[in-house]
């Protein structure tokens, strides 16, 4: 078995380990002679933003969608809120939240027609204006799904993760494709979640994303998680090995004066 | 932190089947509505041909003969050109030849000495028609010169023999079940490949409702579309071609529930195709292998009768020569549900056959 190493310095949010909300234990997921998933372990506390970083194939999708239960893992084990995954996947679903890489939803529907029938299926009863008025998207509430922007549709597919008050939501790459200003904006609504009691998982390409949102990382790699600790911890252990970046002062970034010039506000209004 | 976790909502309700199943009907059908091809195989095109086979089937109603003005006059000519449907040209014998060559006439009369010496053009599918009347209507005025005494039974012989058969009468039902294979063969199968790839299908997998529930949906959306196609091709043939149901709403209902039967006989291909595949293009030639021999062999546009032995065999068997069949039965002939009980078996028949075949190799993903 490939135990991931667990880092225990300074900075470690201990307490997300004495209250896991996911428990992942020797997963693996093979696809004919391909382990996309080879025997990863860890666990997510209640609260937590996880992020699970890694290189195109690195098995981040595959191990966030038999988490979701929309795939069956190979071996292993997976337990949501205390319930396997593989055993009520019915219960599982109803606690959790869904976020796809890429749509999801019927182009020609309106997003009220979208937010009632996912009602539906998660059988709540909610108030779709609100919804949508707290992800900015109220005046969209009868445009149909492909005539949002980029930005837009992000949005309305996390506002649709969280209708029925889930306990975990998943996002795979939340932000890919998106302008700076809608990132900085989907950043502040997925703090906004996670302040009101919800852990997410995510995955991500960007790293300064990871060091702004996520309590913890599990970076993988082929298949298998070779890192999991905070951003802070992470970059500790890369220095105690000696490392140096070549040191460039600069105050700020190319994004900083991009914000700067052309502000935050979302454009895709 | 402690604040965080003190709003934590656990609220897990069970999902609702009923309510689940509503919603999979409803806005799949909303979204179906909104759909270009939708629209286009299952309400446009058929209108548009029951138009053009209405048109078609008035021109074909009356025989379009040729006389000379040479044969035009005594009583036999008198009593021809009183015959209703019966358009008798004038005009002389070389252009009556060239007319019949192109073939707007279906044949030329000529009359001498009470006898008539019809040509007809063998090319017509109207020549066989055109004796016919022509026999008929000498037959009736032979038997009013005769003076027989007991006319009824000839008469009752005429009526058949001048019995209007147009063509619209054969093109309807056809269209019903053109229609019908297009809604139930390309919708799903381009449908549901749609949800497959746009990651819709997933994303509603990722709620607790289950597949079949998905599937129901979609298929009682399907039954909704197809009905409203079938309400609309009676539509418009009753009142703009004057097609006549055979005993009027009992007919108009039986041939809904034929629909119903045809159209889940018919989904189980369309989940088969879909089923096996998340890509269009490698749905598109089975798609066409399954619908295209349908639309040609199964009485869609013309009759079956016409085809040389091996090629009836293999067009009796198909679902939708079954389907046709039966509604032709119904809807012109004024048989009942339980008249073409046969067919109505063949077609659950396929029906099992397909959703085995779905169920083996159906892929969600």
């Amino acid at each position: 078995m490939h135990a991931a190493i667990q880092l225990d310095s300074p900075g470690f949010p201990a307490e997300f380990e004495r209250d896991p909300i996911i428990q992942v234990s020797d997963l693996h997921k093979h696809f004919g002679s391909l382990a996309a998933v080879d025997g990863i372990s860890f666990t997510v506390g209640r609260g937590e933003v996880f992020g699970i970083l890694g290189p195109n194939g690195a098995g981040k999708t595959t191990t966030l969608e038999i988490m979701e239960t929309l795939q069956q893992p190979t071996s292993g084990r997976v337990l949501i809120d205390g319930i396997d995954a593989r055993g009520d996947s019915w219960a599982v679903k109803s606690r959790i939240g869904v976020q796809l890489q890429t749509a999801g939803f019927y182009p020609e529907l309106s997003l009220i027609q979208l937010l009632r029938m996912f009602a539906a299926l998660y059988n709540v009863r909610v108030d779709p204006m609100e919804l949508l008025r707290r992800f900015q998207l109220e005046d969209k509430a009868s445009t149909f799904y492909n005539r949002l922007s980029g930005g837009q549709k992000q949005r309305f597919s996390l506002a649709t993760t969280l209708l029925h008050r889930p306990s975990v939501i998943f996002l795979d790459e939340p932000t890919t494709g998106l302008d700076p200003q809608a990132r900085l904006n989907l950043w502040d609504l997925i703090r906004e979640v996670r302040n009101e009691g919800t852990t997410v998982v995510l995955t991500t390409h960007y790293m300064d994303e990871a060091e702004q949102l996520c309590d913890r990382i599990a970076v993988m790699d082929r298949g298998r998680i070779i890192r999991i600790g905070t951003p802070r911890a992470l970059i500790g252990e890369l220095l105690g090995t000696g490392f140096r970046k070549p040191i460039v002062r600069q105050d700020a970034t190319l994004e900083d004066v991009f914000i700067w010039l052309t502000g935050r506000s979302l454009r895709d209004e | 932190m402690n604040e965080r976790r003190s709003r934590v909502v656990v609220s897990a309700r069970r999902p609702n089947e009923l309510r689940s199943l509503a919603a999979l009907t409803l806005y799949p059908l909303l979204a179906m509505s909104r759909n270009v091809s939708t629209i286009a195989f299952g309400f446009l095109f058929p209108v548009v041909f029951i138009a053009v086979f209405g048109l078609i089937g008035d021109r074909g109603s009356s025989l379009h003969l040729g006389i000379a003005p040479s044969s035009a006059e005594g009583p036999v000519y008198a009593g021809l050109s009183q015959l209703p449907g019966l358009d008798l040209a004038l005009a002389d014998d070389q252009e009556l030849a060239r007319e019949m060559r192109a073939g707007k006439l279906d044949g030329i009369v000529e009359i001498r000495d009470g006898q008539v010496l019809l040509t007809v053009n063998t090319a017509s599918p109207q020549a066989q028609v055109s004796r016919l009347w022509l026999e008929a209507a000498l037959d009736r005025m032979n038997v009013q010169e005769a003076g027989i005494t007991s006319p009824q039974h000839v008469l009752r012989v005429q009526e058949v023999a001048g019995r209007h058969e147009r063509y619209i009468d054969f093109a309807l039902p056809g269209q019903i079940g053109f229609a019908l294979l297009s809604t139930a063969i390309f919708g799903t199968v381009f449908g549901l490949i749609y949800l497959k790839k746009a990651l819709i299908l997933k994303r509603l997998f990722a709620t607790p409702v289950h597949g079949i529930t998905i599937l129901l949906g979609q298929g009682i959306a399907r039954l909704i579309l197809a009905l409203a196609q079938t309400v609309l091709i009676l539509a418009v043939g009753i009142l703009a071609f004057g097609f006549q149901l055979a005993n009027g709403w009992a007919t108009a209902l039986e041939i809904l529930v034929l629909v119903v039967i045809g159209l889940f006989a018919f989904l189980g291909f369309g989940l088969f195709i879909a089923g096996r595949t998340t890509d269009e293009n490698a749905a598109s030639p089975l798609t066409n292998l399954f619908t295209l021999p349908q639309f040609l062999l199964s009485g869609v546009f013309f009759p079956t009768d016409a085809f040389p032995s091996w090629v009836r065999m293999i067009a009796d068997v198909l679902p939708l020569t079954f389907f046709n069949a039966a509604m032709r039965q119904i809807a012109t002939e004024g048989a009942g549900l339980q008249d073409v009980l046969p067919a109505i078996l063949a077609l659950c028949a396929w029906g099992v056959f397909s959703y085995v075949l779905a169920a083996r190799t159906f892929k969600w993903v």
